[in-house]
């Protein structure tokens, strides 16, 4: 057994439901900032038929997102549960989320662009928390994937305020643009702010690694 | 479906736990949403091995379900990405100039964190 098996062993069963909820969580904070913000960055007129497909089509009925496509072999080790979700214990969530009532966006406007609180924990304390439930070198690959994310997402934000500057220089705007430029800003700089917190708290790990190694 | 002159405040948006309940129904049903509170409870009498099979196996589906919302948020990416070529060529905007347009920290992509 690999010691990322070992360490996976202390797994409690409060990691999955953070798992579950951190995940959805994730899922309403990409939908509103890199996908409602950039489109209205673009302006009202824009066409989202295309994006409007992706969502139809996963939230279809029956299921016709391509996700086992997406997954290739593997998805079908895990697609047949071991006890049935219908058993009178467990809420019956276990069939495809049919009619999902979705919403319609009514106010799209900068006061709609989610900026998560600020994460205050000190980096060793995060480090720590991470060392509970993975190996050091898992530790240090989540953290690097995540600074990486981080990344990809400030420049997202960049690419929004740029597109919105823009239009606004070419008096092609929205009329709340500066309003919604304003909260973009503030978005990268949080977003900034994520990313150097993160690059700490990787530093706290591998200086642990480096020890450990010494 | 929206029509070709659909704006974006008529989206019709689904919550993020549709989202993930709609990836997730096809990797591991246990795992759905509605389920997560009470994830042990319908198992009370599984075996310490057949608990740890039952983490093992939910690890796995977070690791397929963030393959899956990966490849779902580079599908919109792409979509909106077309949405804002279309746009902005319809008004005569030239692409916004970027000083440096791949400002991703150069480490390499930490593609798949089960290897």
């Amino acid at each position: 057994m690999t010691r990322k098996r070992e360490k996976r062993r202390l797994l409690l069963p409060g990691h999955f439901t953070e798992g579950v909820k951190s995940r959805a969580e994730a899922a309403t904070y990409f939908i509103d900032l890199f996908v409602v913000r950039r489109l209205n960055t673009l302006g009202k007129g824009t066409d989202v038929s295309a994006v409007q497909e992706i969502f139809d089509a996963l939230l279809a009925k029956g299921g016709t997102f391509p996700v086992a496509a997406w997954l290739g072999p593997v998805a079908t080790t895990s697609s047949t549960p071991a006890a049935s979700t219908d058993a009178p214990d467990s809420p019956n969530t276990a069939q495809a989320p049919s009619d999902p009532s979705p919403h319609t966006q009514e106010e799209p406007g900068a006061a709609a662009i989610l900026i998560p609180p600020a994460d205050t924990r000190e980096p060793a304390q995060a480090a720590e928390e991470l060392l509970s439930s993975m190996s050091l070198a898992d530790a240090i690959h989540a953290e690097t994937a995540r600074i990486y994310d981080l990344c990809k997402q400030r420049d997202d934000f960049q690419e929004q305020l740029d597109v919105l500057q823009a239009r606004i220089h070419a008096k092609k705007a929205e009329a709340d643009a500066a309003d919604t430029a304003a909260k973009l800003q503030e978005a990268l700089k949080a977003k900034e702010t994520d990313i150097q917190r993160h690059r700490s708290i990787r530093m706290v790990l591998q200086e642990k690694e480096a020890a450990g190694h010494s | 479906m929206l029509s070709d002159s659909a704006s974006p405040a008529e989206l019709r948006l689904p919550t993020g736990q549709q989202v993930y309940d709609a990836l997730m129904v096809d990797i591991e049903k246990e795992l759905l949403a509605g389920n997560a509170q009470d994830i042990d409870a319908a198992h009370a009498d599984e075996t310490p091995d057949q608990r740890q099979q039952r983490y093992e196996r939910y690890l796995e589906a977070f690791i397929n379900f963030d393959k899956a919302f990966a490849a779902l948020t580079a599908q919109l990416h792409q979509a909106v990405e077309t949405c804002k070529q279309n746009e902005l060529s319809r008004d005569n905007i030239p692409p916004p100039a970027r000083e440096d347009p791949s400002s991703v920290e150069h480490i390499l992509p930490p593609a798949d964190l089960s290897a």
